[in-house]
């Protein structure tokens, strides 16, 4: 089957076809890849808060629901299976690492701050991440980086939507502290 | 009330009516909750810019496919598809480079046999007694004034470490980790500092004053138009300017936790990367000699080089007549040396094998005396991920002499080249 015809099926559809023959694998798998690797990537790098980590993270997840999907007969959610795997990974990553700082232990005075490119400003927000503990930097990778809902959210991590709701607030709160004298900045370019 | 939670619940699309209205009035009286309106969408597009400039990376996809066993990137996957389009068309991107190779190499030659371009006497055969080619000497001779006059002059401190920074900046485009002995060359010495390697400073605390002087301006839009890996260095100085010139309330420690984190480079995804430099040697089996070479490349990208090449080489004698005229007629053999600078396209798209690689080359340099223009066409076998070892076809023609020392000739040569680990 040609490559564009993958393109058009549904998720469940999909692993039909990948368990149908073994010549299907490769494509199929590239589809998924094609579908969904922005995605666990972005997730990994950002919730990890480290390149290195998160590539890490990103590769073992594909890798691991390969072979998974050779196990499973039907999955019909790609994407959820994907980011359970990638969520958990990055857990156990997270319980390898070393504590972080949070942005309660620290503060930042800019009397005089500098002009800055809007670009530059806009790049700060992955430094400014890496400050939040797990959970809320999940909450708001999952929120603003991805575009998930407060029940999609809640789904994945386990937690309620009430949680959600109050981690998504806190960090989007936390990160507005660090970046509050590069976003006056900002509103100054924006006129 | 918290207004500022009310924003943030109506951003969300989750305000109830009445406390909507609520908002909207407060809005309208305070100036302070429109500026926090405004960051709080600052901070949101912020994200999404943010998730935009993240996707994977060739090297790791090619990772997971071929812990998978699958062909690398995929390719087996799209051959479906790839089967149906005709082969022209498959191959037009490396023919079209082949062909601009050697047209551009055809174009050369022509244009330096043409006296009337490159000799102001208009004299051929007045060049080959040895007559000057003033316009392009005198060109030359102009931009190697002009540039060692701009190395020359002094510079102010912070200017300087500026240029070592932009250094830094371009070796990170090109994806080079090591700057070359060329580059710091063009640096002015540092009498009171310490040598001008660029890498240096990204851990100097000094060079907190780089973003908060004047020079930072250059900082700032040499960051702006390079890639998202010179921006995040640009990012990072400005977070470590800010830690340094106000530290932290809390400790000490908390600072220096703060800033490597941030300084943190994404190590290189592969070899060639790391450190896209190689030595080799080559010998060149031509009709009654065999030369020797030593040679650079530098990689631009994964299928282009550029490098230079320089060695011993036999150089076929012609006879000077009496009357300045030349005779074809060969007289032995002197060996001169040789330099060649040149430009390598490798056709990794059309590679026989995982490593058999076919590649053109086009150079141009110096035979003794005499200038040369040389093409190549060839094989590189990856025998090793560090070694591999090239067979090539080339031919090299004398295009502009002082001293015409050899004819046109044709060669076969053979290659080791030995990958700089970056490591």
């Amino acid at each position: 089957m040609p490559q564009q015809r993958y393109e058009t099926l549904t998720d469940a559809a999909l692993m039909q076809e990948f368990h149908a023959s073994k010549a299907n694998h490769e494509p199929i798998f590239n589809e998924i890849y094609r579908r969904y690797g922005q995605r666990i990537k972005l997730y990994a790098v950002r919730v990890l808060g480290s390149e290195d980590d998160g590539s890490d993270v990103f590769q073992e997840t594909f890798v691991r629901f390969y072979h998974v999907a050779l196990r499973e007969p039907q999955i019909e959610n790609i994407g959820g299976y994907l980011m359970r795997i990638a969520r958990n990974s990055c857990l156990n990553h997270k319980r390898n690492a070393k504590s972080t700082i949070t942005i309660d232990d620290f503060e930042i005075a800019v009397p005089d701050v500098p002009h800055y490119e809007r670009e530059e400003l806009l790049n700060l927000i992955a430094l400014a991440l890496e400050y939040l503990d797990f959970d809320y930097r999940e909450a708001f990778v999952l929120r603003f980086y991805q575009d998930c809902s407060y029940e999609e959210i809640a789904q994945l991590t386990g937690a309620s939507i009430a949680t959600v709701t109050n981690r998504i607030w806190r960090a989007k709160n936390k990160l507005k502290t660090i970046l509050a004298p590069y976003l006056a900045e900002i509103a100054e370019l924006n006129g | 009330m918290d207004y500022a939670h009310l924003i943030h619940t109506y951003l969300e699309g989750t305000l109830e009516g009445h406390l909507e209205e609520v908002l909207f009035a407060e809005l309208g009286r305070n100036p302070l909750l429109r500026r926090e309106l405004t960051a709080q969408i600052q901070v949101v597009s912020a994200a999404r810019r943010d998730a935009a400039s993240i996707t994977p990376t060739e090297f790791e996809k090619n990772a997971i496919f071929s812990q998978l066993g699958f062909s690398t990137s995929g390719v087996q996957a799209e051959a479906v598809a790839l089967a149906s389009t005709p082969a022209t068309t498959r191959l037009m991107p490396s023919l079209a480079s082949a062909v601009v190779m050697v047209f551009g190499v055809l174009l050369l030659t022509v244009g330096l046999r043409s006296d009337a371009v490159f000799f102001s006497s208009g004299d051929f055969l007045s060049a080959a007694r040895g007559s000057q080619p003033t316009t392009t000497h005198s060109t030359a001779a102009l931009v190697a004034t002009e540039t060692a006059a701009r190395i020359s002059q002094p510079m102010p401190t912070t200017t300087r470490r500026a240029a070592a920074l932009a250094f830094t900046a371009t070796s990170a485009v090109q994806r080079e980790y090591s700057i070359s002995a060329a580059h710091q060359e063009h640096l002015p010495s540092l009498p009171d500092e310490i040598t001008p390697d660029a890498n240096a400073y990204l851990s100097l605390p000094e060079e907190a004053d780089i973003a908060l002087t004047s020079t930072s301006d250059n900082v700032q839009s040499m960051a702006s138009n390079t890639p998202s890996v010179v921006q995040k260095q640009a990012v990072e100085l400005s977070i470590q300017t800010i830690s340094s010139d106000n530290p932290p309330k809390t400790s000490v420690q908390k600072t220096a936790t703060i800033v490597p984190k941030s300084l943190a480079l994404t190590p290189p995804a592969s070899l060639a990367e790391a450190l896209p430099v190689r030595l080799g040697i080559r010998t060149i089996l031509g009709e009654r000699e065999i030369s020797l070479h030593g040679m650079v490349h530098y990689a631009l990208t994964p299928q282009s080089a550029i490098g230079f090449e320089g060695g011993s080489e036999s150089a076929t004698l012609l006879r000077k007549g009496a009357q300045g005229s030349i005779e074809t007629a060969s007289d032995g053999t002197e060996s001169v040396f040789s330099g060649t600078a040149f430009y390598r396209h490798t056709f990794t798209g059309l590679a026989l094998s995982k490593v058999i690689v076919p590649f053109v080359q086009a150079g141009f340099g110096v035979v003794g005396k005499c200038g040369a223009v040389q093409g190549m066409g060839g094989l590189r076998f990856d025998v090793l991920p560090e070694l591999s070892f090239t067979l090539a076809a080339e031919y090299k023609m004398p295009v502009f002499y002082a001293e015409q020392l050899f004819q046109s000739k044709a060669a076969f040569s053979i290659g080791f080249q030995y990958h700089i680990s970056g490591e």
